[in-house]
């Protein structure tokens, strides 16, 4: 080490120790966690305490796995079709109905505020509440929306029928427009007004406005929310768990996500579980590719 | 534009508020109101020469249940602390307690569920030796057959890995006020299967929706199978799915809920599948109602609210005796959960006091003091025509205990534990693949259901 390199070290010493807390987190609690799920999806394992080893060696055999053996196979091509199925379809919807609920919630309206934070409350509360909550008053027979809906000749079944389940979730999920509607709202707080005002002289009438001002200055945060949203729905879980109660991934696995897959696998088969997290991990991967390698659609003003 | 706004606005945030109101009223379901007796303060015994901890599902009901024990035993032996610790979702739980160097003294297993964690990781202490464990024989001696024979990991396995808690052989809960109206007798617990098709029959023809909600669930499977003379497996583990008789009872079970896709078979299925949601859901007449349902005792008083919340009345009655073609009686799935001592319970003095603590918890004396949770039939053949648990009113209302023993019912009573004649670490795998079969029989022709089960063994047993 030459004493420049030396000096500079001692220079910098307090900087590192600031940061070394995090660093050390960062390695302990998700670097080696990664690393180790890596290297477990090459064995045939269940679940054991670190230093203990694994069974067998399966070279790519876990990766494999759901495409050769038949029940396993079963199991990830449902998983994710229930998944492609959600995303497919909650993705558009909640998109376009977040971007909605902005635009009304950006209007110069006395008490809009109040709207604003009520709509977004929602997001503040864990998925595992909500869920319960939902479970709750979604019950087949003690529901208190179950019992309303009944009362006006509508038996909906909820998660009682294959059919209803994910119609049912879908349905449930939109309460948590509110995190993409702000970020919608502050995307439009950014549309320059001048561009109204010059588009309201030519005689643009708000329809128009919108389609032709406020979307193209938005699709930067189209495209932001279309990766979020795929990322998260890739991974739903938690509320499916508390919605589902004892039901698990619903009836006839009609809400069998592809995390609840890997959950099923994670104890008895913790090899297969860690290969199927990084086949997730790749398909996400290779979504957000698409997505970002199709933005040409995407229009950044001067600013950015 | 800004009216418009307002106006929308308010009206999502009336609805809104209107269904956070309802939702705070407390409607009388779930299990938390399911039992009339609420969970009971833990009693803690401080600086007790033993302590003990014990792991179970987190259900509530299952909470209250070893907590009724836990407390009066701590009450009794100021000596010993005993502690509810663990909560479980299920099984392989007990495998991230294990892994994080975290296992409970004692801890709760299904009983059909225990082979892996019994046999093969070696979780539980075998409970039949006599020198860890004395007085043994004697005290599993007075269990039912069945029960104890779900104690065994395989089929050469002699060894007893918990202690079994319930018996819990299939029954039919029956709306008593739904027959009433069809003109329907309610019959007796000795029935036999002939009786119970025409009593569907009958409902059906008085309106209602479905005559039963058949749960697609393991053990009535079991029970329907081992009826047609069908089996999953040999003695040697080969695969015994493919046979004259699993084929007659895939057929039943396609036209007994209408499965059939065939327009020309014009078969009204007589059952739906659920968990007992549409039977509670009883509409108040017999048209468009599901009159019976086939469960076990834990569900009692769920059921029991159900009927008292929506005025109607509710009665037990034992499995039908699905009598052979011999003329032999029928048979009836009849599991159990149960705890055992798991491995890291070695101190001596804990062993002899988690071994004091099971054994009182089921013994006539520890039944009594859940009786009147209503979920348990004693596992205990003493207890078969006797005890408090025959007693079990919910509000003054009462069904018949018989139902839930074999005491006028001609059906033997089996054990469910029909993946035993496999190794045991491919156990919980097979019971996965057979679930499968079932969902797959309502789908698809029989003989690919046979064919994909087929290959999903071959895998598995590669």
């Amino acid at each position: 080490m030459t004493s420049s390199t030396k000096k500079k070290l001692r220079r910098n010493i307090e900087g590192y120790l600031y940061v070394l807390p995090v660093i050390l987190g960062v390695l302990i609690f998700t670097a080696f966690p990664v690393i180790y799920a890596f290297v477990c999806s090459f064995f045939e394992t269940p679940l054991k305490p670190i230093g203990e080893g694994f069974d067998h060696f399966v070279g790519l055999g876990n990766y494999f796995k759901s495409f050769s053996d038949a029940y396993y196979s079963r199991k990830f091509f449902t998983s994710l079709g229930v998944t492609f199925l959600y995303a497919a379809t909650y993705i558009p919807i909640s998109l376009v109905l977040s971007f909605l609920l902005a635009v009304f919630l950006n209007k110069q309206v006395k008490g809009m505020r109040f709207f604003r934070v009520l709509y977004y409350l929602p997001v503040l509360l864990p998925a595992v509440c909500t869920g319960m909550l939902w479970n709750r008053i979604t019950d087949p027979y003690y529901g208190v929306i179950t019992k309303a809906l009944q009362n006006i000749g509508i038996n909906w079944s909820w998660f009682e029928l294959p059919q209803t389940s994910m119609v049912s979730f879908e349905f449930i999920s939109l309460f948590t427009l509110g995190g993409n509607m702000i970020l919608w709202l502050a995307q439009l707080k950014n549309v320059p007004k001048s561009l109204y005002e010059s588009a309201t002289l030519d005689g643009a009438g708000k329809f128009r406005q919108l389609v032709s001002i406020t979307v193209p200055i938005c699709t930067p945060m189209i495209l932001y929310n279309v990766i979020m949203s795929i990322i998260g729905v890739m991974q739903t879980y938690s509320q499916v768990l508390t919605l589902t109660g004892s039901k698990g991934s619903g009836l006839e696995d009609s809400l069998l996500f592809y995390v609840f897959n890997i959950y099923d696998n994670r104890v008895t088969h913790f090899g297969y579980a860690c290969a199927l997290s990084f086949i997730l991990f790749a398909i996400i991967g290779a979504l957000t590719a698409v997505v970002m390698k199709t933005s040409k659609w995407v229009y950044y003003t001067e600013e950015g | 534009m800004k009216k418009f706004c307002v106006l929308l606005m308010s009206s999502i945030m009336a609805a809104t508020l209107a269904l956070s109101c309802a939702c705070s009223i407390d409607t009388g379901g779930g299990n938390e109101n399911n039992t009339p007796e609420p969970e009971e303060p833990p009693v803690v015994n401080e600086g007790a020469e033993v302590e003990l901890t014990v792991g179970t599902l987190s259900y509530s009901d299952e909470r209250t249940l070893i907590n009724r024990w836990i407390n009066r035993f701590n009450k009794d032996h100021p000596e010993v602390n005993i502690k509810l610790t663990h909560q479980m979702q299920g099984m392989p739980d007990t495998t991230l307690w294990e892994s994080a160097g975290n296992m409970p003294d004692i801890m709760w297993t299904a009983g059909d569920q225990h082979s892996p964690y019994s046999g093969y990781y070696h979780y539980f202490q075998d409970l039949s030796d006599e020198e860890k464990f004395p007085g043994s024989a004697e005290f599993f001696s007075g269990f039912y057959d069945s029960l104890i024979d779900s104690t065994h990991f395989d089929n050469t396995d002699k060894g007893i890995w918990f202690v079994p808690r319930d018996y819990n052989r299939l029954v039919i809960y029956i709306n008593k006020t739904a027959f009433a109206e069809a003109g329907v007798d309610l019959p007796s617990n000795n029935w036999t299967w002939t009786e119970f098709i025409d009593i569907c029959n009958r409902l059906m023809d008085k309106g209602a929706k479905k005559a039963i909600e058949w749960k697609q669930w393991r053990p009535v499977y079991t029970t329907m199978l081992r009826n047609f003379g069908g089996k999953y497996l040999n003695d040697d583990g080969s695969l015994a799915i493919d046979s004259e008789e699993t084929a007659a009872c895939v057929d039943f079970y396609q036209k007994f809920y209408n499965t059939t896709r065939s327009d020309t078979d014009n078969v009204v299925g007589l059952a739906i599948p659920g968990e007992g949601t549409a039977f509670k859901a009883y509409p108040g007449s017999v048209i468009g109602s599901v009159p019976m349902v086939v469960d076990v005792r834990p569900q009692l008083p769920a059921y029991m609210a159900a009927a008292s919340n929506g005025e109607w009345e509710l009665e037990a009655r034992s499995f039908p005796n699905y009598v052979q073609p011999d003329g032999s009686a029928g048979y009836v799935g009849a599991g159990c959960s149960g705890y055992g001592i798991s491995k890291v319970c070695t101190d001596e003095k804990k062993l002899e006091w988690a071994w004091k603590f099971l054994k009182w918890c089921m013994s006539e004396e520890g039944y009594e003091v859940v009786s009147n949770l209503g979920n348990i039939v004693p596992a205990l053949t003493s207890l078969r025509d006797s005890g408090s648990w025959r007693e079990y009113d919910y509000y003054g209302a009462t069904v018949d205990a018989a139902a839930f023993v074999d005491l006028d019912n001609g059906a033997q009573s089996i054990f469910l534990n029909y993946q035993n004649s496999l190794p045991v670490s491919k156990q919980d795998d097979f019971i996965l693949r057979v679930d499968d079969f079932w969902k797959d029989v309502r789908t698809k022709s029989y003989a690919d259901a046979v064919e994909t089960l087929r290959q999903a063994y071959s895998a598995l047993m590669k």
